[in-house]
């Protein structure tokens, strides 16, 4: 899939002011693309499609879409 | 691998390994080193029970915590005991339904989990707390030896002869161990839960459940009193939702004056599983058991209990493997086959039909549907509410989910 633009111009992002670390994003996750290894949400960038599943999941909307850095280079 | 000075007291092997210590791994952990086997639970959290993602609602007796898992009942954990529900329909219509008895309690879980832990340890298993897992160790041939633990910048390897997954709803290592992939989105309810100070309490022995498409679409809102004053008034919501949690519960709040005015002493949020449970909970060598497994109420995202039973059987059937030698897909499976499994496996299948048919009511179909719940409704089964369903005209079109 990597360098389909349709799908991965963007990539989930989050905004710690919002998260409460509650940790739900993970579990929806199809990518295995987000953890909490230090308790804060890291997403990888590799893995994540920006396919937008966690957005509506989580419930204070701390996960967004944010450009990739190759498309934000370009 | 040699140890630092803060992990000199793990050991190199254990009988079984618990990945996660809340009600399920605790138990499970409990019920193997009561049944002999040495036992170390780990969390990755660095207090048990925090944060607290759930509404603390626990359909547990005193008898029932003593009797069934062995843990001595205390006070401490006990925001308020609750004798029954009150559901209040979409068009504001409130009906009570009391049992005249205790059938369990908001608790703190935060003490509720920490003494669970130390019911654990008191039955001889270790509990350590900050240890994360972050892999499975394996043999050659595949088959799961132990586990990989990370605690405090260093890694481990820690043997086991069986590892109980009880991880939650991430369930990071049941993952790893293949157990399942992610949760459908459309199978989870996105929760955001306040703390309250300063809340009108009609009633501070019942919980309080409200319904409505507007108000929180497929799922509720409650306030689950703590006391006279306080309570967790909280939502859930699916999680495929377009809107966020925190619109409908910020909504609720305005939508009354006392809550409006309340002071808010904790924010908490979480996913859970409204699905089906996992059907196979066994590989050799490794259980999963508890939320991880997605043993959790579909309707009212409950799972306390139902960990704890599930915690109590894997736990159980460790101990024999470990006696017996036998840490086969084939032994443990009597895992799978336990009473506790059964029921738990039953209840939720049920209640997810129920949920199933929840989702397609209208405001009104839910206004009728509670103005006919019986008085008894505290007591009643799932049989009852088909019949109740059936009954029904206007709520006939339901029965069809629920077969």
């Amino acid at each position: 899939m990597a360098g389909n633009p349709k799908i991965n111009t963007t990539q989930a992002s989050v905004d710690g002011n919002r998260c409460l670390k509650c940790g739900g994003c993970i579990s929806v996750c199809r990518f295995n693309a987000i953890d909490m290894p230090h308790s804060n949400i890291v997403i990888d960038a590799n893995s994540c499609t920006g396919c937008g599943v966690c957005f509506a999941a989580c419930p204070v909307s701390a996960l967004s879409a944010t450009k990739r850095a190759e498309e934000r280079a370009a | 691998m040699a140890k630092n000075n803060h992990n000199h007291h793990i050991e190199d092997s254990y009988d079984v390994i618990v990945v996660g210590s809340g009600p399920a791994g605790a138990m499970a952990a409990k019920f193997a080193a009561a049944g002999g086997a040495s036992a170390l639970a780990v969390d990755r959290r660095n207090e048990i029970g925090s944060p607290v993602r759930c509404a603390e609602g626990v359909p547990l007796t005193a008898e029932t915590l003593e009797s069934g898992f062995g843990v001595r009942f205390s006070r401490n954990f006990v925001a308020q005991d609750i004798k029954g529900s009150a559901i209040i329909s979409p068009s504001g219509h409130r009906r009570e339904f009391k049992t005249g008895r205790v059938t369990g309690f908001v608790a703190e879980r935060k003490i509720f989990d920490r003494h669970l832990a130390m019911a654990a340890s008191v039955a001889g298993a270790k509990v350590m707390t900050s240890t994360n897992v972050v892999g499975l160790a394996k043999g050659r041939n595949g088959n799961i030896k132990g586990v990989i633990i990370e605690r405090f910048g260093e890694r481990l390897d820690v043997s086991a002869k069986l590892v109980i997954v009880a991880d939650g709803i991430c369930s990071k290592v049941g993952r790893m161990a293949g157990f399942y992939t992610a949760l459908n989105p459309h199978d989870v309810d996105s929760c955001l839960q306040y703390e309250m100070h300063g809340v009108d309490i009609d009633d501070p022995e019942l919980f309080e459940v409200y319904f409505g498409n507007k108000l929180a679409p497929r799922g509720y809102a409650w306030i689950f009193p703590k006391g006279a004053e306080r309570a967790n008034v909280g939502i859930g919501i699916a999680a495929d939702s377009k809107v966020p949690a925190s619109h409908y519960l910020d909504s609720f709040v305005r939508s009354r004056k006392d809550l409006q005015e309340a002071s808010i002493v904790q924010t908490q949020a979480g996913l859970i599983s409204v699905g089906l449970p996992l059907q196979d909970m066994t590989k050799d060598g490794i259980m999963v058991a508890g939320t991880a497994a997605r043993h959790v109420d579909p309707i009212t995202g409950g799972g306390i209990l139902m960990a704890m039973q599930a915690g109590r059987a894997a736990g159980t059937v460790a101990a024999d493997a470990v006696a017996e030698g036998d840490f086969s897909k084939g032994f443990l499976d009597r895992y799978n086959d336990s009473q506790d499994i059964k029921n738990i496996t039953a209840s939720i299948t049920r209640n997810y039909k129920m949920r199933m048919a929840m989702e397609h009511m209208a405001d009104e179909d839910f206004d009728s549907l509670i103005a006919a719940l019986p008085d008894s409704f505290a007591e009643i089964n799932a049989v009852g509410i088909l019949k109740l369903v059936s009954r029904s005209p206007k709520l006939l079109k339901f029965a069809k989910y629920l077969l």
